[in-house]
């Protein structure tokens, strides 16, 4: 039984809901829910922007989120460093910012002395950290570079370091696989890139909340996540970027909120971190990550951990019991992550998705928005099953049973 | 009532059509990028009626079975008549009509919207070829 399993109130209501999903989005404790209700509510204002208590209580509710963030990410000891935070509307968001309004500068910086930048991400990024780049390489010329990935499912460090050259421009790579559950060596990849002046990109999402991520120790430029995938709620997510690369960045959306003046001709940007919050901040969100973080924090992140390790090693002792069950990357090199993608040998991902749902559980099939580490991997589609701290043995037990009967039911004699 | 019926899961397991070796006059591959189901429908047309049918490729249960009935109800079947048939599953799936006993085994997938296209896969590629089958001659 999880100890937290009670603090999410969709199971009062489905109480034999099995949610393996966590991946995509994880389910949402009352106490962020809550919060987010009383401030729609009761506190509902405008922020940044009216002169009267509401609506400046807002401001304070939106700066202190992004101290606290700051906090939580390891970015900074007080307020100053907070000023690094941008609140966007998720990873995908953050990632196009940094595209458009940072990188493509850098190619044209680089194309007028007759150089071709290039961009370096590994194979398997999520197509959030894929398209913002093949969308600039068609815009632009710059080069896509593609560092491989080794057996154990980490970005393999000496091809990466081959690739990087005086014309790279970025690397941008995950933390954490959305796919494969790996975690990339980021201190390393920094260390790697900043050899050769590149600052690194690091997609986050599936790291934050589950991980110990401190922005400042692996020292990379940009780190971006979304509040959804740690217990938040959709609509809101974060980019990091380092002091300098705020100076040097262009805002992607552009409107009220962002000026010092502005006449019928020009503008004057405010600095960072508001000139890249244009138009009205989604509050009930911030206010929603803000309360995620304070439910993760109250958990020591060694005790969340363990539990989540614990039954991970149990899905993938029990899964390797099964003889159908074919892994995207071999038992052995699985250590504890809490996704782990698979498919049944013989019966399509869907069939296998859709039979379980019938069982209430929840999982994923598809390509997981990353169809090139599909097609590496030679299949079309998986299941991947991810792990959350309502998830307990019982359902690892339950989801066995139901993968022996989907396999009976669908495998073609 | 699960999408799995026992009518839908012998279909699965005994497709009729599946890899059958034709003297095609056609053949289109169809593809559905929601579930990642690769078909390919082959037909041997002769004077406007659907002499043999055959499918082949890797798709999920449903696009199988969806196939497998399909070939079933093709053989000398007129193309004015496929394309009654095919009406009448699309008008059926979308719950304007009973399911007929052909397509008694399909009836769960009404249910599960998201796995219409998966049904209606085999169907459209056929359409398909249909079309072009008819331009051509
Ligand atoms: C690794 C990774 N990057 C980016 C994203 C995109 O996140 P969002 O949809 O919140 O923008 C996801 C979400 O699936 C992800 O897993």
């Amino acid at each position: 039984m999880s100890l937290w399993q009670q603090d999410f109130a969709v199971f009062s209501l489905h109480p034999e809901l099995k949610y393996f999903d966590s991946a995509a989005t994880c389910l949402m404790p009352k106490v962020v829910a809550d919060a987010m209700h009383y401030y729609q509510c009761f506190e509902h204002a405008n922020s940044h922007k009216g002169l009267y208590p509401l609506s400046a209580n807002a401001t304070k509710t939106v700066e202190k989120s992004r101290e606290k963030v700051a906090d939580f990410i390891g970015a900074s000891i007080g307020a100053s460093n907070a000023q690094e935070i941008i609140f966007t509307a998720s990873t995908t968001q953050a990632i196009n910012q940094v595209a458009q309004g940072y990188v493509k500068q850098q190619i044209n910086a680089l194309a007028i002395k007759d150089r071709v930048a290039n961009v370096i991400v590994s194979e398997a990024e999520h197509h959030a950290n894929l398209l913002p780049w093949q969308i600039l390489s068609q815009e632009t010329g710059v080069e896509l570079r593609i560092a491989p990935i080794t057996l154990s499912g980490t970005v393999d460090l000496k091809a990466l370091s081959l690739l990087l050259d005086k014309n790279s421009v970025l690397v941008a790579i995950n933390h954490v696989s959305n796919v494969l559950g790996t975690v990339n060596p980021i201190a390393e990849i920094c260390q790697l890139a900043h050899k050769k002046s590149v600052p690194v990109l690091v997609d986050g999402a599936q790291a934050v909340g589950h991980i110990k991520v401190e922005v400042e120790k692996l020292s990379c430029d940009f780190y971006v996540f979304s509040a959804h995938k740690m217990y938040g709620p959709t609509g809101i997510g974060i980019l990091f970027a380092k002091q300098v690369y705020l100076e040097q960045m262009q805002p992607l959306i552009v409107g009220g909120g962002i000026v010092t003046k502005t006449s019928f001709t020009e503008h004057y940007l405010l600095p960072a971190p508001l000139r890249f919050e244009a138009g009205s901040h989604n509050v009930a969100a911030i206010v929603g990550l803000s309360t995620a973080i304070d439910y993760l924090t109250a958990i020591p992140l060694a005790k969340r951990q363990n539990y989540l390790q614990q039954l991970s090693s149990y899905l993938i002792k029990e899964m390797s019991h099964l003889s159908f069950i074919k892994p995207l990357l071999a038992f052995e090199q699985l250590t504890t992550a809490s996704i782990f993608s698979f498919v049944v040998d013989g019966v399509h991902s869907h069939d296998v998705a859709s039979c379980l749902a019938d069982d209430n559980i929840a999982v994923r099939a598809g390509h997981h928005c990353a169809q090139p580490l599909h097609r590496k991997l030679t299949i079309a589609t998986s299941i991947r099953v991810s792990l959350g701290l309502y998830n307990s043995h019982a359902d690892i037990d339950k989801l066995i049973i139901s993968l022996r009967k989907v396999q009976q039911l669908l495998t073609i004699t | 009532m699960g999408i799995y019926q026992q009518a839908l899961l012998a279909h699965h397991q005994k497709p009729i059509g599946f890899e059958r070796d034709i003297q095609a006059t056609g053949k289109l591959d169809g593809h559905n990028a929601a579930c990642g189901d690769d078909i390919t429908v082959q037909i041997k047309v002769a004077d406007s009626v659907i002499i043999q049918s055959a499918f082949s490729g890797e798709s999920c249960a449903i696009c199988r079975a969806s196939a497998s009935i399909m070939c079933q109800q093709l053989e000398q079947l007129s193309i004015a008549g496929y394309h009654l048939l095919s009406s009448q599953l699309m008008a059926s799936l979308n719950g304007e009509q009973d399911f007929s006993e052909t397509f008694l085994p399909l009836s769960s997938i009404a249910n599960y919207p998201i796995r219409l296209q998966c049904a209606l896969l085999p169907w459209q590629t056929l359409d398909k070829l249909l079309l072009a089958h008819q331009e051509l001659n």
